[in-house]
């Protein structure tokens, strides 16, 4: 009896051991097959959400993905959410440095009213962890439009 | 006596050594401008699709279609294994869209634009000239160039003339493999289309796995004597195993393009 339950807390303890040893979260791959063979707003919007939630899951485990954050960025761009997507895009510059060329001209090309704001708000979550109500998205969107509204009337007055 | 069918032994193995190229001589541009952003252009589909007449021409452009996405989709993996910058495929898109540059520019002519507006080292291209089936077996005729954008030299051209094998019954009809069955369902694929798919991703993997190991990593130019792929390349996959040849430049003209 005494065996058999050190026997259970070994295979416990190595079954943990192994589910804490993450590997690399890869995006879904039908969702970016189905992406690459269509790149509609519906598989789009698909591959967003996926994006989202890999993000989160690399949050947890440290892991990160050059790239990922400028296509997620790219996604919220196509999707109207312009401020989110300026976080992301500075997200992917701060943490690989190489992608700095080709994220400042997408920027340029995509979100020009954000090309000098390099801020990065560390309490912006990937959709899926935080489903914001689409009333609440447009009022966080407003409230961070006008923000920078304002941030370039004192930067022109000045 | 012994001693000198050792030495023979040895020699032998010392010439077949010298004999297959190494890194720092196939790879030369790599080590020297150490590229580490690559961009991945759109895929060169040059495959033939059928005029849509019947279920089966349809069944077969669709398998084309999915097998073209899926190369595209599974080139940046072996790359980034070895440390480079790879731009992802949404971003990528947008970049193409905004180039706009035409295929031939792409394989010959001045890439500047993507070194001086986005910082991009290289470029990928593959192109897919044919896919050939016969009795089940499928063949893809691929061609690999990566271009340098700083001084548009390539820094990668290898053509590969890919086999999926399918084993057959005794009555020579094709039979359906577990490892295929498993993958097609994995995607929600039919067969043929996971044959495909299956077999450009381990082309990918074969032809970019063996790019010199990124600047950005500390491994950089330990592999530079390690041997490189050829240029012409025979890939076969059959029950679970890759057997990889030499193949002629002739070969492999007569098959893709004859």
């Amino acid at each position: 009896m005494k065996h058999l339950f050190r026997f259970i807390l070994f295979f416990v303890s190595m079954a943990a051991v192994a589910a804490c040893s993450s590997s690399q979260p890869v995006v879904d791959p039908p969702t970016l097959l189905a992406f690459c063979k269509d790149p509609s707003s519906a598989n789009m919007d698909n591959l967003s959400k996926n994006y989202a939630s890999m993000i989160n899951k690399t949050r947890k485990t440290g892991l990160k993905q050059p790239g990922i954050y400028s296509d997620y960025a790219v996604t919220l761009v196509k999707q109207g959410r312009r401020a989110e997507a300026n976080t992301w895009f500075n997200k992917e510059i701060a943490e690989f440095a190489s992608s700095r060329g080709y994220v400042m001209q997408l920027k340029r090309t995509l979100l020009p009213e954000y090309v000098n704001d390099n801020t990065i708000n560390d309490s912006i979550q990937a959709e899926s962890d935080s489903v914001l109500p689409p009333e609440k998205r447009a009022a966080a969107e407003k409230r961070a439009a006008s923000a920078l509204d304002e941030k370039n009337e004192k930067q022109n007055n000045d | 006596m012994k001693q000198s069918i050792l030495t023979v032994f040895v020699l032998t193995l010392l010439l077949g050594a010298c004999k297959s190229e190494k890194k720092i001589n196939s790879y030369e541009d790599i080590y020297s401008e150490r590229p580490t952003v690559i961009y991945l252009a759109p895929i060169n589909d040059k495959a033939e699709r059928r005029v849509e007449k019947y279920p089966t021409d349809i069944e077969y452009n669709n398998e084309i279609n999915s097998a073209k996405a899926y190369l595209y989709q599974t080139m940046s993996a072996p790359l980034t294994k070895n440390g480079y910058y790879v731009i992802g495929p949404v971003a990528s898109q947008q970049i193409a869209e905004d180039i706009d540059m035409p295929l031939k520019q792409m394989r010959n002519g001045d890439l500047s634009v993507f070194r001086n507006d986005y910082g991009i080292d290289a470029i990928l291209m593959v192109t897919l000239h044919k896919w050939k089936d016969e009795n089940g077996k499928k063949t893809a005729f691929l061609e690999y160039q990566m271009r340098s954008t700083k001084t548009n030299v390539d820094m990668l051209h290898t053509w590969v003339m890919a086999v999926k094998q399918v084993s057959t019954n005794l009555k020579g009809d094709p039979i359906t493999l577990n490892n295929d069955t498993r993958f097609a369902k994995r995607f929600g694929m039919d067969n043929g289309t996971a044959q495909r798919c299956f077999l450009v991703e381990k082309v990918n993997d074969y032809i970019l796995r063996d790019l010199p190991t990124s600047s950005l990593r500390r491994q950089f130019e330990k592999d530079q004597y390690k041997s490189a792929n050829p240029t012409y390349i025979k890939y076969i996959w059959m029950d679970g195993g890759a057997d990889v040849q030499n193949c002629t430049a002739e070969e492999y003209e007569s098959n893709a393009f004859l």
